[in-house]
């Protein structure tokens, strides 16, 4: 599979289109100018590729401006566009065009949510077009060797698809974003809050599965980037929650460290286990079938991690909903 | 007189049949300058776990211990400087990085290592397989190269501009950019620690050696774990130099650590998690079989 840019291309614009189609409709719906969506259509193209390659640059100075000085902004390598990058950049450009609107960048977000998660999944779904960009690891289970579950590359073998993950993940929480929307409608940047929150935390494990990937210092920097936008919307919320009189209303941010603490000891364990498993006081047999075992062993309990901190933004936007909602009536 | 005449002709019949057979079975071929892969090798090149041997290639590992750490040496004669050869997860312009022992078997290395984790400093001369794909040097690290007839030339913190495509006239077919050079004309290297990569750390440590034309080593020691106390860098070149080699360069280390032989590491085994890794330098047999 060799990289098929303009088919990639083809596939965003697509996204683009629908999920700006979908933007216009819901700001439509809430009695909000449609044309919104078309200025904001217009500022998200560029903000995003200005943001996902100023992200790369970065994260891979050297790699980048030092190599090539500023051409490396106009370089159209799949691999040196930071994906996270992207998604801040057509963030910013929804909440700047609704301030030109002198519209609530907060309640713009909220009804561009389910739209973003939709044009994440297509330009997740595109990534069939970008060769190895969006690949695994190297696959030998006969019945996962098929696409959606793979893809193959020119010498015939065949990769863990990352990507059709993603686009999955991306489309089921935009199904959750348009169920939550009635309930979170009495605090503005909830609802947008919960669902990039819920974007970035499961990003964070098919992220370490990625053949290709940014490193900064053997750190995978999309990774930090989703964790640290997460840790934000999770303050955002815990700081309404306090604002609100909720009791330990911080509570879930020292959590979300410790879980994310837990989440980079089981980076590094999957990297070295043998210092992890070694300690233990294991008998030989034992400790040989853990080697062996380690990386499933591991890749679990990091799945776990992701579902609690799923479950510290549920718990907490929930409780910020139903306050908000008490005050309101 | 005509038997003797119809003997003759069956004779010659015989002969040209039983020759033409023969380079119909087996061939020495010229491998090409590419990313494509060697020549499979023989099942019945194989003696024991640690050693090959076809008419082109010849292969033997040696363990053994020192220093309190465990080691591997691989001799490696080739009969074309082609079955000395480079291959990367998804091509030398691509930052994919993928088991090393799939991407042994999938240029049927006979022997292979890991290369010098191109794709992750995104600088330096990186050129392989004849062709150049980066050429971004700023003095901080040494550079190997290798021409055309598999001869090894370091460059000691190569500057922009000094590596021109070739080496005393002869092409650079191979060129690596991690290091430092271990050893130069069978000597210690006079500063191996100047250029860092942990080099006071007692770590997991592979090289690249030539003994002499077409004849090459690659030496590995073990992590500092699980009974071995790995070596530092200054060690590792001194135990290098001991191996009575010509020219020797590190490579990358640590957890990628990787020497595969049978599409197997052979290495630290019993840390079964491999870290993914980039590119391999391995080499294959020239010798096509039927």
């Amino acid at each position: 599979m060799t990289v098929q840019a303009g088919f990639y291309l083809m596939t965003l614009g697509a996204g683009l289109i629908l999920s700006f189609a979908l933007y216009a409709a819901r700001l439509h719906r809430r009695g909000l100018p449609a044309g919104l969506a078309l200025t904001t259509l217009f500022f998200s193209i560029p903000f995003g590729y200005l943001f996902a390659k100023l992200v790369y640059i970065i994260c891979r100075f050297r790699a980048s401006i030092l190599n090539y000085g500023l051409a490396a902004f106009i370089r159209l390598r799949p691999e040196e566009f930071s994906f996270a990058g992207g998604a801040i950049g057509v963030i910013l450009a929804v909440a700047m065009c609704a301030r030109l609107r002198k519209r609530s960048p907060a309640e713009a977000l909220d009804i561009f949510a389910p739209a973003g998660c939709l044009l994440v999944a297509f330009a997740r779904a595109g990534e069939y077009f970008l060769g190895s960009v969006g690949w695994g690891d190297y696959l030998e289970i006969e019945w996962l060797c098929r696409f959606p579950f793979a893809a193959q590359n020119r010498y015939g073998e065949w990769f863990l698809a990352v990507f059709t993950f993603e686009a999955l993940i991306a489309l089921i929480i935009c199904a959750l974003a348009l169920v939550r929307e009635e309930r979170y409608q009495a605090h503005r940047g909830l609802l947008f809050a919960h669902t990039a929150y819920s974007l970035c935390i499961c990003q964070i494990f098919p992220e370490m599965l990625r053949a290709v990937t940014i490193i900064f210092s053997f750190v995978r920097t999309e990774q930090v980037v989703c964790a640290l936008t997460a840790l934000g919307l999770l303050w955002f919320v815990c700081a309404k929650l306090h604002a609100r009189g909720k009791k330990g209303a911080y509570r879930p941010l020292i959590w979300i460290w410790v879980l994310a603490g837990l989440n980079i000891a089981l980076q590094f364990a999957l990297d070295k286990p043998y210092l992890f498993i070694d300690p233990l006081p294991l008998s030989e047999n034992a400790n040989a079938w853990m080697m062996e075992h380690s990386a499933i062993i591991f890749y679990c309990i990091m799945v776990v991690c992701i579902v609690l901190m799923l479950m510290l933004m549920i718990r907490a936007a929930h409780t910020l909903a139903a306050k908000s909602g008490k005050r309101s009536r | 007189m005509k038997k003797r005449f119809f003997l003759c002709l069956l004779a010659l019949v015989t002969l040209f049949s039983l020759t033409g057979l023969l380079s119909a079975q087996a061939e020495v071929v010229q491998l090409p300058i590419d990313e494509t892969g060697g020549m499979p090798p023989l099942a019945s090149g194989y003696s024991g776990d640690l050693a090959y041997e076809d008419p082109t290639i010849k292969v033997s590992i040696e363990l053994g211990r020192e220093e309190n750490c465990d080691y591997w040496i691989a001799d490696i004669q080739i009969t074309d400087p082609a079955q000395l050869r480079t291959a990367a997860a998804d091509g030398f312009s691509s930052t994919m990085a993928m088991d090393g022992q799939k991407l042994a078997r999938r240029v049927n290395a006979v022997l292979a290592i890991d290369g010098d984790y191109f794709c992750y400093t995104g600088s330096g001369y990186i050129l392989r397989q004849g062709q150049l794909y980066l050429n971004k040097l700023n003095g901080d690290r040494d550079v190997l190269l290798v021409d055309e007839l598999g001869n090894f030339h370091g460059r000691h913190l190569a500057e922009d501009g000094s590596i021109t495509g070739s080496v005393r006239g002869r092409k650079i077919m191979n060129a690596f950019y991690f290091g430092p050079i271990l050893v130069e004309n069978g000597e210690v290297c006079p500063d191996v620690t100047g250029q860092d990569m942990a080099a006071r750390e007692k770590r997991q440590r592979m090289c690249i050696a030539q003994v002499g034309e077409l004849h090459y080593k690659a030496i590995c020691c073990a992590a500092p774990a699980r009974g071995s106390a790995g070596m530092t860098l200054e060690q590792f070149a001194a135990f290098v130099a001991r191996q009575d080699v010509l020219i020797a360069y590190n490579l990358d280390g640590g957890d990628s650590t990787m020497m595969i032989f049978q599409n197997k590491k052979i290495n630290d085994v019993k840390n079964n998690s491999t870290r993914d890794i980039c590119d391999i330098i391995y080499f294959a047999s020239a010798w096509k079989a039927e």
